[in-house]
């Protein structure tokens, strides 16, 4: 059985395209991480995002944000990866932390900022999709392991029906991004291709080549 | 680095160590996986459990319990693993659901029901901890990279220093397994294994034990 979607109740959420992590000069570059492994998920996510306006499905952004002091770090920057610190990672204001300029999202699209992998922990996502009575959520960003699958882990678990797009994430190791897409397929999501989003949408592929 | 953990402000959180999941009868064996390598993480726990009875570190367990009909199994049941609701999967009130006798839980111990992988998730695990100013807690159970670590990414979002233990954890992938063991210290906990954990405790089991 092939969970199904179209365009109604229908949200599609880009994971965490910002500089720090797609771009050289970014902190994910400057921890000598390989950025370009992440900028991959940008074509996706762009042909995603067109081919969403194309249908009406609301776009909504999240953006991994820290207090430029690190005080909302807690155990993850301060005990598990202090690098993060070190590097000013996405701190609140800076170039670092800013949506890439070609997934700019647009005055009425909602940003969840987050300072946790999962965009359900402490933030208004949950209540924004409730308003909006979204059921459905199709996902790309980075990096699929962490951010992407521990959101679509927190969507699946409050029943909202995840597809997760597997040429629009992006992961750094190539053994945590293959069980990533193997986990999330294996109870808490669709693994689909964007072509198989953009059918279900019913958007020519000419318009988001 | 070395992450402390000592006895104090620390719990012991052992997951869905259940007959459905450890049990040659039980649902995970009907549905055909490989139910040996869940048992595997019994001698481990068990030792953990013994050893935190002797550091009067409390124990938490958590049991995956669904209503009889599976009212509540929303997407996870209905659409992404119907077959458990064949199976009957830890339906409430039946044997599959039971914590293994092999566990030996006491009366003292706390008990969280939860019907989502994470054991955070609209369960009162959260209040209990907090209500006992425990900030590390130590997991372990199975499934690794379903229940466990969906529960140890809640854990450390929400700055509970988190320990996972390798040595008893169990899944029914090895490369699943494995993998998620690398994902949680990569961003949420630290490793360690059962010895580690009894001398960060200062506790030593009888050889029996």
């Amino acid at each position: 059985m092939t969970m199904e979607f179209g365009r109604d109740k229908t949200a599609l959420v880009v994971v965490d395209m910002q500089n720090s992590y797609c771009r050289a000069g970014g902190r994910i570059e400057k921890l000598g991480f390989p950025f370009e492994r992440l900028a991959a998920a940008e074509p996706g996510c762009i042909r995603l995002v067109a081919a969403a306006r194309k249908a009406g499905v609301p776009v909504i952004y999240t953006q991994y944000v820290y207090q430029p002091d690190f005080k909302d770090g807690g155990f993850i920057v301060n005990e598990i990866m202090p690098a993060l610190k070190d590097v000013g990672l996405c701190a609140l204001g800076s170039w670092d932390a800013e949506i890439l300029e070609t997934l700019a999202p647009g005055p009425n699209d909602a940003v969840i900022q987050k300072n946790r992998p999962s965009a359900f922990y402490s933030t208004q996502l949950e209540s924004v999709l409730a308003a909006m009575k979204i059921k459905n959520l199709v996902f790309c960003g980075v990096t699929t392991n962490m951010c992407v699958e521990t959101t679509v882990r927190d969507a699946c678990q409050r029943d909202f029906r995840c597809f997760v797009v597997s040429d629009a994430v992006g992961e750094i190791d190539d053994d945590r991004a293959e069980v990533a897409l193997m986990t999330m397929g294996f109870f808490f999501a669709r693994v689909l291709t964007a072509d198989e989003v953009f059918e279900s949408w019913k958007v020519p592929l000419s318009n988001v080549a | 680095m070395t992450i402390k953990l000592g006895k104090e402000n620390c719990a012991l959180i052992v997951v869905d160590m259940q007959n459905g999941f450890l049990d040659g009868k039980g649902s995970m064996a009907q549905l055909g996986f490989a139910w040996e390598k869940l048992a595997a993480a019994s001698p481990g726990v068990q030792r953990l459990v013994a050893g935190a009875r002797k550091a009067k570190v409390p124990i938490f367990w958590t049991r995956y319990v669904y209503e009889p009909d599976f009212r509540d199994g929303g997407v996870q049941i209905e659409e992404i693993m119907p077959m458990m609701k064949d199976v009957k999967l830890c339906v409430a009130g039946t044997w599959d659901a039971e914590i293994h006798p092999d566990m030996k839980t006491e009366d003292s111990d706390t008990i969280i029901d939860k019907n989502r992988p994470s054991s955070f998730y609209a369960t009162r695990l959260e209040s209990y901890l907090r209500a006992q100013g425990i900030e590390n807690v130590v997991v372990c159970g199975v499934t690794t990279n379903i229940c466990v670590e969906t529960t140890v990414r809640d854990a450390s979002q929400r700055d509970f220093r988190t320990f996972v233990v390798r040595d008893a954890v169990g899944e029914v992938d090895d490369f699943r397994g494995q993998t998620a063991l690398k994902a949680m210290e990569y961003l949420f906990a630290r490793v360690l294994n059962v010895n580690e954990v009894l001398d960060e405790w200062g506790v030593e089991l009888s050889n029996a034990a």
